[in-house]
């Protein structure tokens, strides 16, 4: 059963995500609600994926997701990191894609896009 | 644009547009048809504005972002408590009695659910004026309207607000919300130049 740490500052959301991809049979691991809190988890789980989100506030000398990533990748250049993204930030998605993200989805989730772009990226179909 | 066009009507296309989105959006979130339509657009003095809100002192859901880039300024989506009792319900999937507006999970899906329709409306701007918008992080106020237009500075930096109220049928249930943009005064100029509106400020 896949392992995945969810990253988003909102509740709701990682509330959204985690019941969809239990119902995908995977298994969450862990929640984090900023940056420095998924750097920290991703270090403690070791997760085999993370879900995270573009947008968060600052906490400490991490700014936003692109940040966590960027620390994520160093601390694992072969993380699968999948960025979650709300309509209009398609700038970000792709500057996180360049930084090492493997793929993006777009709240509110589609059940089927989530699964479709976790399950390719957990087989290393994705780039 | 060479030919000139009315304000409102533009902005009411805008509010067209960025509903229809907004509603595809909250559909997929609550799996569920949504219909959301713009009933009443309107632009109004801040001043004006900042006199009607003084005179009504109910405590209202609010959620704020400020606008950066190309575009600056703030813009607030109002709910009243009734109907953001209800949008929590159909969101949460519980009844009416069963939300609490200190509960974590209602203050995070209602912002959720009111920063789809913000971005929506936004995104729809952000294509007819060809200008970058970039959002800052959006928080929820719950408090009378005065007290959150004076926190976030209202007055000091608009002269004109655009009105948009909003009403959304989700699940069988009607809520209505006010959409309020407070463009800074450079960047209320150059939106409607960019969209080739006669404006001139009252």
């Amino acid at each position: 059963m896949p392992r995945v740490l969810i990253v988003d500052d909102a509740l709701f959301m990682r509330k959204v995500l985690s019941d969809i991809l239990k119902r995908e049979g995977m298994e969450i691991v862990g929640e984090a609600e900023n940056g420095q809190a998924a750097i920290d988890k991703f270090k403690e789980l070791k997760p085999d994926l993370v879900t995270l989100d573009v947008v968060m506030p600052k906490v400490g000398e991490i700014d936003g997701g692109i940040s966590a990533l960027k620390e994520i990748m160093k601390t694992d250049p072969n993380a699968k990191v999948v960025m979650v993204s709300a309509m209009g930030q398609h700038a970000l998605v792709v500057e996180a894609i360049q930084a090492g993200a493997k793929d993006f989805i777009v709240k509110p989730f589609q059940q089927a896009r989530v699964s479709q772009a976790l399950k390719k990226v957990l087989s290393g179909e994705a780039a | 644009m060479d030919e000139k066009h009315n304000p409102l009507d533009i902005i009411r296309e805008i509010g067209t547009i960025g509903a229809g989105r907004a509603a595809t959006a909250l559909s997929e979130m609550v799996s569920a048809p949504v219909e959301i339509t713009v009933p009443e657009v309107k632009m109004i003095e801040t001043a004006k504005f900042a006199e009607s809100v003084t005179t009504t002192g109910q405590t209202n859901l609010v959620l704020v972002i400020c606008m950066e880039g190309q575009i600056n300024g703030r813009m607030f989506f109002i709910l009243s408590p009734d109907d953001a009792r209800l949008l929590g319900s159909v969101l949460l999937g519980v009844e009416t009695t069963a939300v609490n507006f200190e509960d974590s999970l209602f203050q995070s899906s209602i912002k959720e659910a009111l920063n789809i329709i913000v971005g929506a409306y936004m995104m729809a701007l952000s294509e007819m004026t060809g200008f970058e918008i970039m959002f800052g992080i959006p928080f929820l106020a719950l408090d009378v309207l005065t007290a959150i237009f004076i926190a976030e500075q209202m007055p000091m930096s608009s002269h004109e607000i655009i009105y948009i109220k909003t009403n959304m049928q989700i699940k069988n249930r009607n809520f209505d919300g006010v959409f309020i943009f407070f463009p800074d005064m450079p960047s209320i100029n150059k939106i409607f130049s960019a969209l080739g509106v006669e404006h001139h400020q009252s």
